[in-house]
């Protein structure tokens, strides 16, 4: 096992990611490798679906590396614990979803996003250990956007919002 | 109050936007003046029109997705808070490709663990940026996302500032996710833009 799915995995399992899918994510058993308008998914394989070594969780890991002045001056280092509860969210995700992007603010918030032709979607890890989503939909013009907060990282119901935004065809289905 | 008292009043907070957007929940209108005049007392040019360009530098990959050639929100975080800083259309572009290059040097030199590097600039175009409003509210109502202000500062005559004047997360995601969104139109990278 290399060392960042060895972390990884030991991290989900510190988080203690859920082994039941939430209602309504079953249709999505397969779904991950048919998000063909993923920019992500377009590229994916067989190793990023029974692996941890996607890029997203290197790029999760080496955010520990940033101390405080990383992106000049005024930024911030960001909280190891929240790195850990992204990349468990990310691995319970990556059952369900195409995988996200990572990223991290010169605030040292860190967070993850898709982009696809249907929709965009961010998520921030917040300092409360709860998690908020913000989400544009492309594909309509009216009351297209939505946020939520105060969500619980560790809950695989947290995914329902993300995924009927991603894929309201599949999820309506 | 005038745009230049506002600035002065802030000289030294580090977040100028976070003091815009107290002052616009309780008064729109006089943030939204602040616009008409410019923010600093060395500007040559007068206020930020709306058919400028405004060129962004792009230096820190952290904020890049090399695998897609996109920016992340996160390149655009200084909005809401200090300043997202910009040079206006009439720079040249030359110049404003050379700065880009010794900011990206004056890191390194002082942080090479973050190999930073030159990814491009954005050219925006100002009337755009003031366009991006929040979702409609309960009462139907949207709010503008950004003003674009002359902060002209010594050595540095072109320089503006966009601050986003909304305070709440959901409308700052909102709005930041559209002006990247923009950004990502308009991203020039700097080897193509050489090789043309």
């Amino acid at each position: 096992m290399d060392p960042i799915t060895a972390f990884v995995f030991a991290t989900t399992v510190a988080f203690g990611v859920p082994a039941t899918r939430p209602p309504g994510a079953a249709k999505l058993s397969q779904a991950r490798t048919e998000y063909v308008l993923d920019r992500r998914n377009a590229r994916s394989d067989d190793s990023q679906i029974t692996g941890f070594n996607d890029p997203v969780f290197a790029e999760l890991l080496s955010y520990k590396s940033f101390s405080d002045g990383w992106d000049g001056e005024g930024s911030l280092a960001p909280s190891h614990r929240d790195i850990d509860v992204a990349i468990a969210f990310t691995a319970m995700a990556r059952d369900y979803l195409p995988l996200p992007t990572a990223m991290i603010s010169p605030e040292g918030q860190i967070g993850l996003y898709w982009d696809t032709p249907l929709a965009y979607i961010d998520i921030n890890f917040d300092v409360n250990g709860t998690l908020s989503i913000y989400s544009r939909r492309r594909d309509i013009s009216k009351d297209n956007e939505s946020y939520m907060a105060n969500q619980d990282p560790s809950d695989v119901q947290t995914l329902l919002p993300i995924m009927e935004v991603l894929n309201p065809m599949q999820m309506a289905a | 109050m005038k745009c230049q008292d506002f600035f002065e009043e802030n000289a030294d907070n580090p977040k100028p936007c976070k003091a815009l957007q107290k002052l616009f929940k309780d008064d729109e209108a006089t943030v939204l003046g602040f616009e008409q005049s410019s923010a600093s007392p060395l500007s040559e040019h007068g206020p930020v029109r709306d058919d400028e360009f405004l060129w962004r530098q792009i230096v820190n990959p952290t904020h890049f997705d090399v695998a897609t050639g996109q920016l992340k929100v996160t390149a655009f975080s200084d909005v809401s808070d200090k300043g997202g800083s910009v040079n206006r259309g009439y720079a040249d572009y030359q110049a404003l490709v050379l700065k880009a290059e010794k900011r990206v040097a004056d890191i390194n030199s002082r942080r090479p663990d973050m190999q930073a590097s030159l990814v491009g600039l954005v050219r925006l175009e100002c009337d755009e940026v003031r366009a991006i409003r929040t979702p409609p509210g309960s009462d139907g109502k949207t709010l503008r996302g950004f003003i674009v202000l002359d902060t002209a500062l010594p050595g540095d005559e072109s320089h503006a500032d966009i601050c986003q004047i909304v305070s709440q997360d959901a409308h700052g995601r909102s709005v930041r996710s559209k002006l990247v969104e923009l950004a990502n139109r308009y991203l020039l990278k700097i080897r193509e833009e050489s090789a043309g």
